[in-house]
């Protein structure tokens, strides 16, 4: 090899080390959409993405959704959020998806804003246009239709990534469910979502603290039956039904909890033939997640205005016009009216700032955000934000929201943007003149209320909220009894006279927090157990540099309280 | 002969009371009756737009007419008449004073425009009067010929830049001062009341004469 030839080697292979190097650098994204890849428009969707060869300055993950079309008018939606990578190098996010027609552009963001890496999904073949059946582990037979099936693994971790899915099915497991998927699923079964749990000899496979409160059975142990088929068998807990019998043996036994259900089979997948699947599909309900929309809708529309009143006006006008006439009217001119004049007219004005306080004072926007808090052994939160423009010029507002929130959109965009873009924790939009918009959230409740009913006529009731709770009950077993206000720390109340839950009120009727509670007695099961159901409604006007918020915070707390 | 210098007097009542009447039902229409967020999806669009300063900057314009005609009539001249103009306009924000304080709870922190604003219907009334007396003095008494071509004057001011610069329009002007305008918007609404003034004063102190005493 000459000096020319060996050169020129060295000279390629330097070029190609440096190629790896820069392909080595650059980092990828890899993007999964969708329960087991499907999606329904319109509902909280997960989002996995991978990131490889990530750069050290990479902060943030922005995914961008544009929504729309030429006919219907178009959205841009942005969610930014921080990045924070599993050991895998992976992060799962729940974003609100609500269109299939265009793709869903991930971007990987530097310090400075710069896009260091960037994928586009098509959602068009992810679509499904109704909720449908998840079923995880493996099945001898497809034991619903539409079904998307899913692997342990692929289970997402947060509760609100399982919107789509109609019912969960889960099956036979090797290696049982993460914990955390089970947290997830047990939150989502509290909001309202239905899991069917296959068991029998695949039942210590599955076994989790979680599964065991969700279960319908007390301690529960196998058993064979007649057949020879090794069922699942314990003490039926208070709160549930048994649907379906087996040689002697409950096999499919269903039980409220929050305000979803948890059905048990208590055999394994592959004990079922297509005949029992058909009995236990039809007994089967979808899931029906607690909505807080139709409520916060009205009471955005009962939410009190601020202002001067008409009739103070109109006195104000009279006053004037009868001091000009007065004063003026039909004389000549002299000195003392024009004292007459500056000092009723000075009296006028300054009455008129003396009423036209603050307190009277119309606001730009008026927010009302309704929050449901459900706590058993965990807890979630369900809201909803109502906002209405009084203004009159188009606003730019921010809203706190600790997740991306949900949109309810129009069929179509044509008469206003409907442009969301969500950043570390506060969703940015516009609001026209009159325009009102609802947003719906839900996140994890950390333990606020805690209650035990340490007698009849005890209860004890530990607050880690900031601020006394006015309104509380006290419900056991379909009966209220009105409790005094809860104070942060502990409180011991004891029961006075019961009324029918029926007929029980949280506030004043009509009021938001009565308004709200029976959206939650409509889907939580208050007429078994001891529930403690407290609330809250504040006015605020918040002082800030934007526009005048007039904002009212209706929360409720229901929690579950444990006997002695 | 010329009559004693007077603010106003059984003859020049009549603008000021047309202003505060007027200006008192705009107000009146512009609060909200709503008691709810519902109610107010269904206000009346007098209590979107700013109906009050609207109806200020009109009402001020047209005392300016009225006390300008009666300067005329009075045979007011010289720069006590430039004065006695401008105290008639003061006393005419004046009595819309208690309304200006009454609706700043109808647009909250919007004081500085509300300054603004003022300012602004101050010079364009005046403007208006000293238009009016300019107009009033050669035809004596306030004949067809001269109430014809100061309103002619008036409205041409006020509609016709709304088609092409509103900013030119004390309605428009009033508009984008509230709505919170940039340094250069508010010089550039000044601009043309100043300039006229600019033209007219020195023009209605030669024309009118100096004050005979």
């Amino acid at each position: 090899m000459t000096r020319k030839e060996l050169a020129a080697l060295v000279a390629i292979l330097a070029w190609l080390a440096l190629g790896a190097q820069v392909a080595l650098a650059t980092p990828t994204l890899n993007a999964v959409v969708g329960l087991g890849d499907r999606f329904v428009p319109g509902r909280f969707t997960p989002v996995t993405v991978t990131v490889a060869g990530l750069p050290l300055d990479a902060v943030s993950l922005r995914f961008v959704h544009a929504v729309g079309n030429a006919w219907r008018g178009q959205a841009s939606m942005t969610y930014e959020v921080p990045l924070a990578l599993s050991d895998a190098g992976t992060q799962e996010e729940v974003l609100p998806l609500y269109d299939a027609s265009l793709p869903l552009r991930v971007e990987l963001l530097g310090s400075g804003g710069e896009i260091l890496a960037r994928t586009q999904i098509e959602l068009r073949q992810r679509k499904e246009d109704a909720a449908f059946p998840v079923a995880v582990g493996s099945f001898p037979l497809p034991v619903a239709e539409r079904l998307i099936l899913l692997a342990p693994e692929e289970l997402p971790h947060q509760w609100s990534a399982y919107d789509s899915a109609e019912s969960l099915w889960i099956g036979r497991t090797r290696g049982g469910v993460d914990a955390d998927c089970w947290d997830a699923l047990a939150r989502w079964v509290l909001s309202g979502g239905t899991l069917v749990v296959f068991s029998g000899s695949d039942f210590y496979l599955l076994d989790a603290p979680v599964l065991r409160d969700l279960l319908p059975l007390e301690t529960p142990v196998l058993i064979e039956r007649a057949d020879g088929i090794r069922a699942l068998e314990g003490r039926v807990r208070e709160d549930a039904r048994v649907l379906l019998v087996h040689d002697d043996v409950p096999w499919l036994i269903s039980r409220r909890f929050g305000a979803g259900v948890v059905l048990l089979v208590t055999t394994d997948a592959f004990s079922v033939d297509g005949v029992g699947l058909a009995e236990l599909r039809a007994k089967v309900p979808p899931a029906r997640i607690l909505s807080l929309l139709g409520t916060t809708s009205a009471l955005l529309n009962e939410q009190p205005v601020d202002g001067p009143a008409p009739w103070a006006a109109l006195l104000l006008v009279a006053a004037g016009l009868i001091a000009l006439s007065a004063i003026i009217v039909g004389r000549e001119w002299r000195p003392w009216m024009g004292t007459a004049l500056l000092g009723v007219f000075g009296l006028l004005a300054v009455s008129s700032g003396f009423y036209a306080n603050r307190a009277r004072t119309v606001s730009d926007v008026y927010l009302t955000d309704t929050e449901l808090h459900v706590e058993v052994q965990f807890g979630i939160i369900l809201s909803c934000t109502g906002c209405f423009s009084a203004s009159r010029d188009t606003l730019h507002l921010q809203v706190s929201a600790g997740h991306p929130p949900l949109q309810a959109l129009p069929r179509s965009f044509q008469e206003t943007s409907y442009d969301l873009r969500y950043r570390l924790g506060e969703a940015g939009l516009s609001l026209s003149p009159g325009e009102r918009r609802l947003f719906v959230g839900r996140d994890v409740a950390l333990s606020s209320l805690h209650a035990r009913l340490t007698g009849d006529e005890e209860v004890r009731i530990t607050s880690r909220l900031p601020r006394a709770l006015a309104e509380s009950l006290l419900i056991v077993d379909a009966e209220a009894f009105p409790l005094p206000p809860l104070q942060p720390g502990e409180t011991t109340a004891y029961l006075g006279t019961a009324t029918a839950l029926g007929n029980a009120r949280l506030g004043d009727r009509e009021a938001p927090l009565e308004r709200l509670f029976v959206e939650a007695a409509r889907a939580l099961p208050f007429d078994r157990g001891v529930w403690l159901v407290a609330g809250e409604v504040v006015d605020a006007t918040p002082r800030g540099d934007g526009p005048r918020t007039k904002v009212r915070d209706v929360r409720l707390y229901v929690v579950e309280v444990t006997r002695d | 002969m010329t009559r004693a210098y007077v603010l106003l007097d059984r003859e020049s009542w009549r603008p000021f009371f047309t202003l505060v009447f007027f200006t008192g039902v705009a107000l009146v229409l512009s609060v909200p009756g709503a008691r709810a967020v519902g109610d107010l999806a269904r206000a009346s669009f007098l209590v979107r737009t700013p109906t009050f300063f609207y109806a200020l900057t009109l009402f001020m314009g047209l005392l300016g007419l009225g006390i300008g005609a009666t300067s005329a009539e009075r045979g007011e001249r010289g720069e006590r008449m430039v004065r006695c103009l401008l105290l008639r306009v003061l006393l005419g924000e004046f009595l819309v004073l208690p309304y200006l304080v009454f609706s700043r709870a109808l647009f909250p922190g919007r004081e500085g425009a509300f300054a603004l604003v003022i300012l602004y219907t101050t010079l364009v009334s005046l403007l208006c009067a000293i238009v009016s007396r300019l107009v009033e003095q050669p035809l004596r008494w306030r004949s067809s010929t001269g109430f014809l071509v100061k309103y002619v004057f008036f409205l041409g001011y006020n509609a016709v830049p709304l088609a092409g610069v509103p900013l030119l329009s004390p309605l428009g002007a009033t508009r984008v001062l509230l709505e919170g305008a940039t340094p250069v918007a508010a010089a550039a609404a000044f601009a043309l009341p100043c300039a006229l003034l600019g033209v007219f004063v020195p023009f209605a102190l030669h024309v009118g004469g100096r004050e005979r005493v």
